[in-house]
C-alpha cells in the first residue's frame, strides 16, 4: 500500500524514458567560435530532409534550405524525417511549435541539431518560447507542412526569386515606438528583417 | 493588477511592450524576495523562539542585520524604477545574454541594481539562516528532543538548512552576472569563451529548492493546524517529520528539471526526471498524513482552518501539474508556457500564501492579544479562493494550446482564458481589502484574546498574549510529549496546570 505512489511516479518516469527515446529530436550540440560562421556536424542517423538552418535573432526568424533559398516561413514536406541546425544570431530563443508538442531552445556559441517529422498538414505557429527581450511575443512565424509534390514545387519557384525584405514585425512596431517620440524603456534596436525569397504571410490563419 | 489588465486583449495596447516586460520581472521579483520570503522569515521569527521555549534568537544582533538588510534591498530594487532605461526586464531568472545587454550602456542601469538587490537579500537570508538552525538546534526547551519538536520547527530546519545549501550558488552566480555586465568580464559572454547556459545551473541549483525553502514552512503551518482544528492527533508524527529532510535532500538534485528543452543530453534529462518524480513520494507522505488527520475528525471550520483546506486542495492540484511538468515529453511542449505560470501559482499563491495567510490568522490572538473578526476572514477567504481559482485554472488551457510565458501580446485564440484570469485577478485585488480591514480594526479595538483561544496544544499558547519580551524567562516548560496529543490523556509539559494559570495573569 505504502509504495504505490513510489511505484506509479518511476512507472510514468520509465514511459516518458521509453518516450523520448522514440522522439529523439535533439541531435549534437557543439560550441564554435562567435566571430565564425556555424560548423557543420556529421550526423550519426540519417535524414529524409535536411539540414535546414533556423536563425533566430531580436526579433526575427530566417530558414536557409540546402539549397540556398532563404525563407521567413518554415515549409516541411510531410512525413520526412528533416534535420535542422538551430543557430542565434544574438541571445537565447527558443524553437517551439506547439502543434507539435516540440521545443528546443537555441544557444548562443553552440550549433544544436534538431529533427522532427511532420505528419499533418496545415499552417501552424512557431513561437519563440524562451524571453528574448523588448518584442519578444512578436517574435513567431508561421510552419507549413504540405504534401512532397507542393514542398518541392514551392522549393523550385522560390529558388529564382529575387531576395527582399522578410517578415519582421518587431521592427515595423519600433519604427512605430521611434515615430512616437521612443517612449517606453530601454531596448535593443530590433535586427532587420532578413532577406529572403519567400517573404511569407505574417496573419496566416493557422490551424494551431 | 496592471499585469492582467495588460493581457486582458491580445494586442499590447496598454503600454509598450518594454515596460510590460520591466513590469513582470519587477513583479516576480517583488512577490518572491519583497514580499513571501520576508513574510516567511518574519513569521519564522516571531514564532521559532517561542514554540521551542528560548528567549530569542541565538545571535540577535545578526538577526538584526539580517532584518535591516530587506529595506536596504528593497529601496535598491524600487530606485530601479527611475534609473534612465527603467527596471530590470530580463525575468526574474535574469538570464544572460538578455540580462547583460544593456542597451543604453550606462553603469547604473535597471538590471545592475536589480542584482546588487538580488545578492543583497541573498546575503541577509544566509544570516537568518545561520541563526534559525543555530536556534533550533541549541536553544529548544528542556525535554524537547528531535522527535517532540513541533512539525513546524522540523520544516523551518529543512527549509534554513536548504538556504545554507543553495544560496551560495545564487548569490556567486549573480555576482558572476554583475562582474559580466558591469565590468565586461566573460563567465556567461560567449564572446569571452563563457557559457550561457552555466549561469541557468547556478540559477536553478538554488532557485529550484527556494521554493521548497517557501513551501516547507508552509507544510509545517498545515501540520500545526490541522490538528487543532480537527481535534486528533497528527497522524504519522515521525513520518511527516523526517519527510521534511527527504525532500531537502531531493530537493537539491532536480534542478535540471528546469531545462530540459536548452541542450540538455537525453540522459540527464532521464535522470533528473526520476529525481524529480521521487520527490512526489516526500510530499505524498505528508499530504497523506494531512488527509488522515483530518478523517473522522471534528472539524472547526473557522477562518485559518478554511485557508489550511484550500491550500491544501489547492496544493494537490498543483502537485499533480508538478508531476505532469517533471515528465520530460510533457515538459517540452508545455515548460516555458502558460501552464507553467498556472502550476506555479497554484504553489506559489493558492498554496504558499494561502497557508501563510492560515498563519496570521491562527497566531493573530497570540501575538496581537486580539481577537480578529472571523466573518471579515471568511469574506477574505471565499473571495481569496475565487479570485485564485479564476486567476489561475484557465491558464492552464491557454499553455496548453501553446501561449508562451511572459508575453506582451498573443494570438486572438487566448482571449477567452485571458480575460477570465484578468476578472479573477481583480477579485483578488478586492480579496486583500477585508483582509487589510480586519487586521487594523482588530488589532486596534479587538476583543482581548485569551492565552489559549483555540485550545491548541503547544509551547507558545502557555504564554500570556501577547508574550512577554523573553517568552518563558528563566521557568521554561519541561516537555513530556509532542505537541499533538489531542483527545489523548498525554500531558505535553510537566506541571501543565501551573503553566496554565500562570499565562492568565498579566505580567
Amino acid at each position: 500500500m505504502d509504495n504505490i505512489p513510489l511505484i506509479l511516479v518511476l512507472a510514468i518516469a520509465s514511459y516518458a524514458t521509453n518516450v523520448n527515446y522514440k522522439l529523439e529530436n535533439l541531435g549534437s550540440k557543439t560550441k564554435y567560435n562567435y566571430d565564425q560562421e556555424a560548423p557543420f556536424v556529421k550526423e550519426k542517423k540519417a535524414f529524409d530532409f535536411g539540414p535546414i538552418d533556423v536563425i533566430s535573432r531580436q526579433w526575427n526568424w530566417e530558414f536557409i534550405y540546402p539549397n540556398g533559398i532563404h525563407s521567413s516561413e518554415l515549409h516541411l514536406p510531410i512525413n520526412k524525417r528533416t534535420n535542422f541546425r538551430l543557430i542565434t544570431d544574438d541571445v537565447i530563443h527558443s524553437f517551439y511549435i506547439p502543434a507539435f508538442r516540440l521545443k528546443q531552445d537555441i544557444i548562443p556559441g553552440s550549433v544544436i541539431t534538431y529533427s522532427l517529422t511532420p505528419t499533418r498538414n496545415g499552417v501552424f505557429r512557431l513561437r519563440d518560447a524562451m524571453f528574448s527581450g523588448a518584442y519578444f511575443s512578436q517574435n513567431q512565424t508561421n510552419v507549413i507542412v504540405e504534401s512532397e509534390d507542393i514542398f518541392n514545387k514551392w522549393i523550385n519557384e522560390t529558388v529564382k526569386k529575387e531576395p527582399q525584405n522578410g517578415l519582421n514585425p518587431a521592427g515595423r512596431l519600433y519604427d512605430k515606438r521611434l515615430k512616437n517620440g521612443n517612449r517606453g524603456w530601454a531596448t535593443v534596436e530590433p535586427a532587420p528583417a532578413p532577406k529572403v525569397q519567400d517573404v511569407g504571410l505574417e496573419d496566416r490563419p493557422h490551424d494551431g | 493588477m496592471l499585469v492582467r489588465g495588460e493581457l486582458i486583449t491580445p494586442p499590447s495596447d496598454l503600454f509598450d511592450p518594454t515596460v510590460y516586460n520591466g513590469l513582470y520581472t519587477m513583479h516576480g521579483t517583488v512577490m518572491l524576495f519583497l514580499f513571501l520570503f520576508p513574510m516567511l522569515s518574519g513569521l519564522t521569527n516571531l514564532l521559532v523562539p517561542p514554540m521551542i521555549g528560548a528567549p530569542d534568537m541565538a545571535f540577535p544582533k545578526l538577526n538584526a542585520l539580517a532584518f535591516w538588510l530587506v529595506p536596504v534591498f528593497s529601496i535598491i530594487l524600487l530606485l530601479s524604477f527611475f534609473v534612465p532605461g527603467g527596471p530590470a526586464s530580463s525575468g526574474w531568472w535574469s538570464y544572460p545574454p538578455i540580462s547583460i545587454q544593456n542597451p543604453l550602456g550606462k553603469m547604473i542601469n535597471g538590471e545592475m541594481l536589480w542584482i546588487t538587490a538580488i545578492s543583497l537579500s541573498g546575503i541577509s537570508s544566509i544570516m537568518g539562516a545561520v541563526n534559525f538552525v543555530t536556534t533550533i538546534i541549541r536553544m529548544r526547551a528542556p525535554g524537547m528532543g528531535f522527535f517532540k519538536m513541533p512539525i513546524f520547527i522540523w520544516t523551518v530546519l529543512a527549509a534554513q538548512l536548504l538556504q545554507l545549501l543553495g544560496l551560495p550558488a545564487l548569490t556567486g552566480g549573480a555576482i558572476m552576472l554583475f562582474f559580466d555586465l558591469s565590468f565586461g568580464t566573460s563567465f556567461f559572454r560567449i564572446e569571452g569563451g563563457g557559457d550561457p547556459v552555466l549561469f541557468q545551473h547556478f540559477f536553478w541549483f538554488y532557485s529550484h529548492p527556494a521554493v521548497y525553502v517557501m513551501v516547507l514552512p508552509v507544510f509545517g503551518i498545515f501540520s500545526e493546524l490541522f490538528p487543532v482544528y480537527a481535534r486528533k492527533p497528527l497522524f504519522g508524527y515521525k513520518f511527516v517529520a523526517v519527510a521534511s529532510f527527504g525532500i531537502t535532500i531531493l530537493s537539491l538534485v532536480v534542478w535540471v528539471h528546469h531545462m530540459f528543452y536548452t541542450g540538455t543530453p537525453m540522459w540527464m534529462r532521464n535522470l533528473f526526471m526520476f529525481t524529480t518524480m521521487l520527490i512526489a513520494v516526500p510530499t505524498g507522505v505528508k499530504v497523506f498524513a494531512w488527509i488522515a488527520t483530518l478523517w473522522g475528525g471534528n472539524l472547526r471550520l473557522s477562518t485559518p482552518m478554511l485557508f489550511c483546506l484550500g491550500g491544501l486542495f489547492n496544493f494537490i492540484f498543483g502537485g499533480i501539474t508538478g508531476v505532469m511538468l517533471a515528465t520530460v515529453p510533457v515538459d517540452i511542449h508545455v515548460g516555458n508556457t502558460y501552464f507553467v505560470v498556472a502550476h506555479f501559482h497554484y504553489i506559489i499563491f493558492n498554496t504558499i500564501a494561502f497557508g501563510i495567510f492560515a498563519g496570521i490568522y491562527h497566531w493573530f490572538p497570540k501575538f496581537t492579544g486580539r481577537m480578529f473578526y472571523e466573518g471579515l476572514g471568511k469574506v477574505h477567504f471565499a473571495l481569496t479562493f475565487i479570485g485564485a481559482t479564476l486567476n489561475w485554472l484557465p491558464l492552464h488551457w491557454a499553455g496548453l494550446l501553446g501561449m508562451p510565458r511572459r508575453v506582451a501580446s498573443y494570438d486572438p485564440e487566448f482571449a477567452i482564458w485571458n480575460v477570465i484570469a484578468s476578472i479573477g485577478a481583480f477579485i483578488l485585488g478586492v480579496a486583500s481589502i477585508p483582509f487589510i480591514l480586519n487586521m487594523v480594526s482588530s488589532w486596534v479595538r479587538g476583543k482581548a484574546a485569551p492565552p489559549n483561544p483555540w485550545k491548541a496544544i503547544g509551547l507558545e499558547w502557555l504564554l500570556p498574549s501577547p508574550p512577554p519580551h523573553e517568552n518563558f524567562e528563566d521557568d521554561i516548560p519541561t516537555v513530556l510529549n509532542e505537541p499533538y496529543c489531542y483527545g489523548l490523556d498525554k500531558p505535553f509539559v510537566q506541571d501543565e496546570q501551573f503553566y496554565i494559570d500562570k499565562s492568565f495573569k498579566k505580567h
